[in-house]
């Protein structure tokens, strides 16, 4: 049975039985504290899971092979300090992999970290990584339920992305698949204010075939998209000659034409039907 | 004690009287700053910036477009952390972001004493979106404060400062939210460190603009208060090409006040801010130019930096186009707080990247990255990162070539390629920088060495990745450390023979009866003013080939051709206010000075009266015969000395024969030429100072006339002679004074010492703490003529003492009244 620990920050189930606890500071406003009490990980629910696993972005099977130690520089060794040993990644940041054998310093968030060859599911986020790593830990899991987080982490996966994308898409004016058929790639003069920093806005023509969402009564649309190679500009999509695509639109006032800032901005023809189930969802 | 002694002694001479230093090798460590876990990555690391913790310089923050991603949680982007003084480095992702990782623009500073990291960023996402971010533990998982949010600025530059335990953060920031186009501005809070500080926008610009300013508003903060700011005043701009002043701009007072820098006012159109040149041509460019490694023309480089040890002393070096494709770097200098300046000190063509910083010793470091190629092509271009140091404003310099490294790869992911600024630091003697560059695993690129923590094959110049594959090169942030050579300290040193005082004692045999003084003329020969220390070495007392105390006298100075004299009197009054510890004392005058001095002594001797006496007895006439018709009727066998022994016998039969010769003698003193090495850390710790000092007592009730004094401590009846002194040992220092010993002498005025006592002292604490030691007068310390008794004090006498900050106040000397009870 899961039950709330000191009526604050995480939850611990009774030894044998799954066991869970994260962190509720880390947890986004208005998660339901009453969801802590579930007794299982499927009583937890995708949702509340989804969440752990959108704020943890290392997890791992570990077993602790110190205590009260630390092997990273800048993190002291104190009680809330161990050295765990990765048995298993089951995430693990494309710049850090591969991680299995490694051991790194786990920093229990609550101050009271697993005994010595204890072996759990940690949630974690990166500290500091330098020659070692260091974790934060957010939350722990027995290891009887790896496979069925496993399982979890590759659902998790998609509906996290969909969040993501649903999320951006509640955020622009139009939605739209279209295929671009001019680019007027003529540099502009400095605009004002000058600074290092200015998007040099190139203009494409992009004919509009369907309309998801918004409102796009003139047509062609004129999108404006950033010339520079400037480092605040480097993840804006740039449009190509006949590039056809579903084009999130937003409508910029100050140069009067719509814009797709954002990476997520231009997805894929293939993605229409997912982007109308996410607009179908949120209406 | 004696170690703490010559610390302070050797650093007041880099201070005050550092002559001219000795070339030597700087030590020089590179270090690449991608930690080996991330030992895949290929970003494009680049416009570094720099924060070494001031209070604690293991602690060190750097900061690049680095990304996040993959390394970080999302919406995260990472600063770069050591805390081993940059040999080893961790990313830690504390940078509020969004799903890209990164930042804009960012720049990062610790403050002076508080151990806060304070950054200034253009926030993703927005656009020129100012934040000021603050955390107090750089290396903990805590994502950065927001101080300041707001739109519109761009290029924030991050100083700061701690002054009266209150952080002060100047951020230099491009302001388009500034009325009339004046946009130079300066953010500052100068109390930065409470939860929700308030930060002001001072305009800067005092003059119409294009529109403008541009980008570049650099601040530098001295510790006196004195606040720079230099920028680039646009005149004109036609797309290309900004006409630009180079503006300084200053405020004496931190910051403070309703009209904050504005104390530099032009001297030629009396508006504040004084324009080092005028009307300067800087590119404007802005993409990749294949002529120039890659790099854009932003008119983003300025630097400046003022002396630590003098604020009046400010350089400040920028970039412009002379001609018609250069971009040259010009140095510049102000010896009077940025009234004046000189003409170029120092001029780089085809650089970039300026920045300036000046050490203690008045070391002055200039960074800076060249483009480097053959003809006009791009192929085989390089890009040359050097640190110049200088000691004597770019008359001769000292060239290290940090990097030299291919420029025509990687191809740019975005621009700035190596950035639009970089940063170099001081604290203390070591200059601290960070660079972007190739990373190239190969040796030859590195003529002063390089240390990677990420996978590299050296042998191969291969990158690895965490699975030992190959990575393409990248561009990477290097952190270096530079130690300019230490300066051997050249002194000149005369020492002169001192005896001042009388010696009466006809059996004293080392010293002839006499009076003695001696006079020490100094004479400045040279055209500038001279520092110089005089201090008094003792050779009596105390006597026995034992070595006596170093006393500072004073430390002085002399403009061209004046002179001054040291003689007896004025070593009396300073250092012995209640007379010489005996009738006389011998020792050396040092003199230590910068210069070559004139040091010349004059020593006067005479010879005493001498009193003499012989028995009673009668003349011719019936009278007493000594002396009455100036004769000495008793011969020789009769005469007696008589002025401490007078016989009873022999009371009245006194004359006097007059001193037989007095002398003056000019000595010239010979001088010594040394070289130091300077103290490894001139920081004077926090150290003890014992002295001895007498207690204060009432009168014994009895004897309400006494008022006790010299330490001497009255017996119940409340007269002489004291049968104890009391000696209060007192801690005048900084430092806590760990248990020493107290040590009394005490001397039969007569025969001599009889008695030497020691006692335990405790410790004590700072400032003021003390303890009361009773000693006990020996019987056979007074003498039977009703002299007293003499007795010498020391304080710390154990052996081996403890360390002080001033040894020259550990003794004192006295006598208690009275006879032998």
């Amino acid at each position: 049975m899961l039950k709330p620990i000191e009526s604050r920050r995480h939850l611990r189930a009774s030894a044998g039985r799954c066991l869970l606890w994260f962190s509720l500071s880390l947890l986004p406003a208005g998660f339901p504290a009453t969801t802590m009490a579930q007794s299982s990980l499927s009583e937890l629910g995708a949702q509340n899971l989804d969440r752990l696993l959108g704020l943890a972005n290392i997890i791992y099977l570990g077993t602790v092979t110190g205590t009260n130690a630390s092997s990273v520089p800048g993190v002291p060794a104190s009680e809330a300090t161990v050295l765990t040993r990765i048995d298993s990644a089951l995430t693990t940041p494309a710049a850090l992999a591969p991680l299995d054998g490694r051991t790194v310093t786990l920093i229990s968030e609550d101050g009271k970290p697993p005994a010595l060859n204890q072996r759990f599911i940690f949630f974690t986020q990166t500290s500091l990584v330098g020659k070692e790593i260091a974790l934060r830990e957010i939350g722990r899991l027995s290891i009887e339920a790896a496979d069925d987080l496993r399982r979890q982490i590759q659902g998790s996966d998609l509906r996290l992305e969909d969040e993501r994308l649903s999320k951006r898409l509640s955020a622009v004016d139009a939605v739209a698949i279209g295929r671009i058929t001019a680019i007027d790639t003529t540099v502009p003069p400095p605009q004002v204010p000058v600074t290092e920093h200015d998007p040099q806005w190139q203009r494409a023509t992009l004919e509009i075939s369907t309309v998801l969402s918004g409102d796009l009564r003139d047509r062609p649309v004129t999108l404006l998209f950033p010339g520079t190679l400037d480092v605040a500009w480097v993840d804006a999509p740039r449009p190509s000659a006949q590039q056809e695509a579903v084009w999130l639109l937003t409508f910029n006032r100050d140069v009067d034409g719509y814009t797709a800032l954002d990476p997520l901005d231009v997805q894929p023809v293939e993605q229409a039907d997912r982007i109308r189930r996410l607009i179908g969802d949120q209406r | 004690m004696r170690h703490s002694f010559i610390l302070t002694f050797l650093a007041f001479f880099l201070g005050a009287f550092a002559g001219p230093a000795q070339a030597a090798d700087p030590q020089i460590k590179v270090v690449n700053m991608i930690p080996a876990t991330v030992s895949g990555e290929t970003n494009q690391d680049s416009e570094p910036n720099l924060a070494v913790n001031p209070r604690d310089p293991k602690n060190i923050a750097g900061s690049a477009f680095t990304r996040g991603t993959g390394v970080c949680r999302r919406e995260l982007a990472p600063i770069f952390v050591s805390t081993d003084e940059g040999a080893t480095w961790a990313m830690n992702c504390i940078v509020p972001s969004d799903a890209s990782g990164m930042t804009s623009d960012i720049t990062v500073r610790f403050a002076g004493e508080s151990d806060n990291l304070y950054a200034g960023i253009l926030r993703r996402p927005g656009f020129l979106r100012l934040n000021i971010l603050r955390t107090n533990n750089f290396t903990g998982a805590s994502v950065m404060t927001v101080l300041e949010d707001r739109n519109s600025v761009d290029q924030p530059y991050v100083q700061a400062t701690t002054v009266g335990g209150m952080d002060q953060v100047f951020v230099g920031d491009n302001d388009f939210n500034a009325p009339g186009g004046r946009t130079a501005t300066v953010d500052e809070s100068l109390d930065a460190g409470v939860p929700a500080p308030v930060f002001t926008s001072v305009r800067i610009e005092a003059r119409a603009t294009s529109g403008q300013d541009g980008p570049p508003i650099r601040p530098a903060t001295h510790p006196d208060g004195t606040i720079y700011a230099a920028f680039y005043g646009w005149r004109a701009f036609n797309g290309a090409v900004a006409t630009t002043d180079l503006v300084v701009v200053r405020d004496d007072n931190g910051g403070a006040g309703p009209t904050p820098f504005t104390h530099l006012t032009d001297t030629g159109d009396g508006l504040v801010g004084q324009r080092v040149v005028q009307n300067r041509s800087v590119p404007w460019a802005n993409f990749s130019q294949a002529n120039f490694c890659q790099e854009r023309f932003v008119g983003s480089n300025i630097s400046i930096a003022t002396d630590p040890n003098n604020s009046d002393i400010v350089y400040v070096a920028w970039a412009d186009r002379l001609g018609d494709n250069d971009y040259t770097l010009h140095i510049r200098r102000s010896d009077d707080r940025g009234a004046t300046w000189s003409d170029d000190l120092r001029t780089v063509t085809n650089a970039t990247n300026p920045a300036l910083a000046i050490n203690k010793h008045g070391f002055v470091g200039f960074l800076y990255q060249q483009c480097v190629s053959e003809g006009d092509s791009p192929r085989n271009a390089r890009w040359v990162t050097h640190i110049e140091l200088t000691e004597d404003s770019f008359t001769t310099v000292k060239d290290l070539v940090l990097a030299d490294v291919p420029a025509d790869a990687p191809q740019p992911q975005f621009i700035p390629y190596i950035g639009d600024y970089l940063h170099l630091m001081t604290v203390g003697a070591d200059f601290y920088g960070i660079f972007s560059a190739n990373n190239t695993p190969n040796m030859a690129n590195f003529p002063n060495g390089v240390v990677y923590q990420r996978n590299a094959d050296f042998s191969t110049q291969t990158l690895l990745d965490n699975n030992k594959e190959k990575v393409d090169p990248s561009i990477d942030p290097f952190f270096f450390k530079v130690t300019p050579p230490e300066k051997k300290i050249v002194v000149y040193k005369y020492a002169a023979k001192l005896i001042c005082g009388v010696q009466d004692d006809p059996e004293n045999t080392q010293l002839a009866r006499g009076f003695y003084a001696t006079a020490i003329n100094i004479h400045n020969p040279n055209a500038e003013t001279v520092k110089f220390r005089k201090s008094l070495s003792l050779t009596f007392p105390p006597s026995r080939q034992r070595p006596g105390k170093v006393i500072r006298i004073a430390d002085d100075k002399l403009k061209e051709d004046q002179a001054l004299e040291v003689d007896c009197v004025d070593i009396r009054e300073r250092l012995f206010p209640n007379g010489f510890p005996k009738p006389y004392i011998k020792g050396f005058v040092t003199i230590t000075s910068s210069h070559s001095l004139d040091v010349t002594a004059v020593y006067s001797t005479r010879a005493l009266d001498q009193e003499v006496c012989c028995e009673r007895t009668r003349g011719d006439h019936g009278k007493d015969c000594c002396g009455h018709d100036g004769r000495d009727p008793c011969g020789d066998k009769d005469r007696e000395p008589c002025c401490r022994e007078r016989k009873p016998n022999c009371p009245t039969c006194c004359f006097t024969i007059a001193g037989g010769h007095s002398s003056v003698d000019v000595e010239q003193i010979a001088e010594r030429v040394m070289e130091r090495e300077p103290p490894a850390d001139e920081d004077e710790p926090d150290l003890p100072d014992l002295v001895p000092v007498a207690p204060f007592l009432p009168p014994p009730p009895n004897n309400p006339s006494h008022l006790p004094q010299n330490f001497c401590m009255l017996p119940d009846d409340g007269f002489v002679p004291a049968d104890d002194i009391r000696v209060i040992v007192r801690n005048q220092g900084s430092g806590a004074a760990a248990p020493s010993i107290t040590l009394v002498q005490f001397i039969n005025p007569v025969s001599g010492p009889v008695a030497t006592v020691t006692q335990d002292t405790g410790p004590l604490d700072v400032n003021g703490g003390e303890t009361s030691l009773d000693f006990a007068i020996p019987n056979e310390c007074y003498s039977a003529g009703g002299s007293g008794c003499n007795f010498d004090i020391t304080v710390n006498a154990g052996e081996p003492p403890i360390e002080e900050s001033n040894e020259g106040t550990n003794t004192a000397s006295s006598f208690c009244p009275g006879v032998a009870p």
